[in-house]
């Protein structure tokens, strides 16, 4: 398409200009925030005779933090330590300031104060598996 | 030619002012001095104590808990109290101002307002200790 000179330039600023609006209109129309806090996060894996499973999780604010491990097996009844700490510098695993023997329950094992910052779940085996077992625990923090 | 000019000038535009929509770096850095998050661990014998030396860079509140105590070879949490301490390094040992005897928790136990300069935090058994134990403080400083 030809233009004629006169309102060529002037044409295809006023285009880009309408371009430019409407891209930022796009962007000054983000949607609100919602709420973030408490937040759920699940941790499955398996454990192994002697061994033990940790992952940490970040809290964002002050609060409680509550674990729970919902599913474990087979067999259903198996009973594991369950601990909340903070992580190892080098990753492998938590300082634990918490544990308890833990069987497979709807209701949290271990509901603990913590501050904004970064702790670790760890799941260990106490002595009574002889095969593998899969788990979930449910954490639910700041 | 000048439409093309007219062009890249429309373009210039709208990228500067989406560029309003992304997050600017603070103007005002003298009141929001980051704080540094330390995780001091070690083993503590009966009677005995240890210490950390860290620098504050500014003005501002140093905070710590104690959050783990464990046997040092099972690692299970023992809960035991030990004595946490914040001073200033005085020849090999940490001269504390301010002392408290705490159990493993994770939500801050210390807090003391601190200037710019060199402090020690200290861990010593609070006569709770029966035998050698591991431990883990986490704390910040500005």
């Amino acid at each position: 398409m030809t233009l004629p000179a006169r309102f060529g330039p002037s044409l295809m600023a006023s285009l880009l200009a309408a371009l430019a609006v409407a891209g930022c209109d796009n962007a000054s129309t983000a949607t609100s925030p919602t709420a973030t806090s408490p937040v759920t996060e699940t941790f499955s894996g398996q454990v192994i005779p002697g061994g033990s499973a940790a992952r940490s999780f970040t809290s964002a604010s002050s609060g409680t933090a509550s674990i729970t491990l919902t599913q474990i097996g087979p067999p259903a009844d198996v009973v594991v330590g369950l601990g909340i700490g903070i992580p190892q510098s080098n990753g492998s695993g938590c300082y634990l300031t918490k544990t308890v023997p833990a069987a497979a329950a709807a209701a949290p094992q271990i509901t603990v104060a913590v501050d904004a910052g970064t702790y670790c779940v760890r799941l260990y085996d106490t002595g009574s598996l002889v095969a593998p077992v899969a788990f979930s625990v449910t954490i639910v923090r700041p | 030619m000048r439409a093309r000019l007219l062009a890249i000038a429309a373009l210039a535009a709208l990228a500067v002012g989406c560029g309003d929509d992304s997050p600017t770096s603070p103007t005002d850095t003298t009141t929001t001095s980051a704080a540094t998050s330390i995780t001091y661990t070690g083993t503590l014998d009966i009677g005995a104590s240890r210490f950390y030396s860290f620098t504050n860079t500014a003005t501002g509140s140093v905070t710590a808990f104690l959050a783990s105590v464990t046997a040092t070879d099972s690692r299970i949490p023992l809960g035991v109290p030990l004595e946490l301490g914040i001073g200033i390094p005085a020849g090999t040992g940490c001269a504390t101002t301010t002392t408290q005897i705490v159990a493993p928790g994770l939500v801050s136990q210390m807090t003391v307002s601190l200037a710019a300069g060199v402090f020690c935090l200290r861990v010593a058994d609070a006569g709770e200790l029966r035998a050698p134990v591991a431990f883990a403080v986490r704390f910040s400083h500005p």
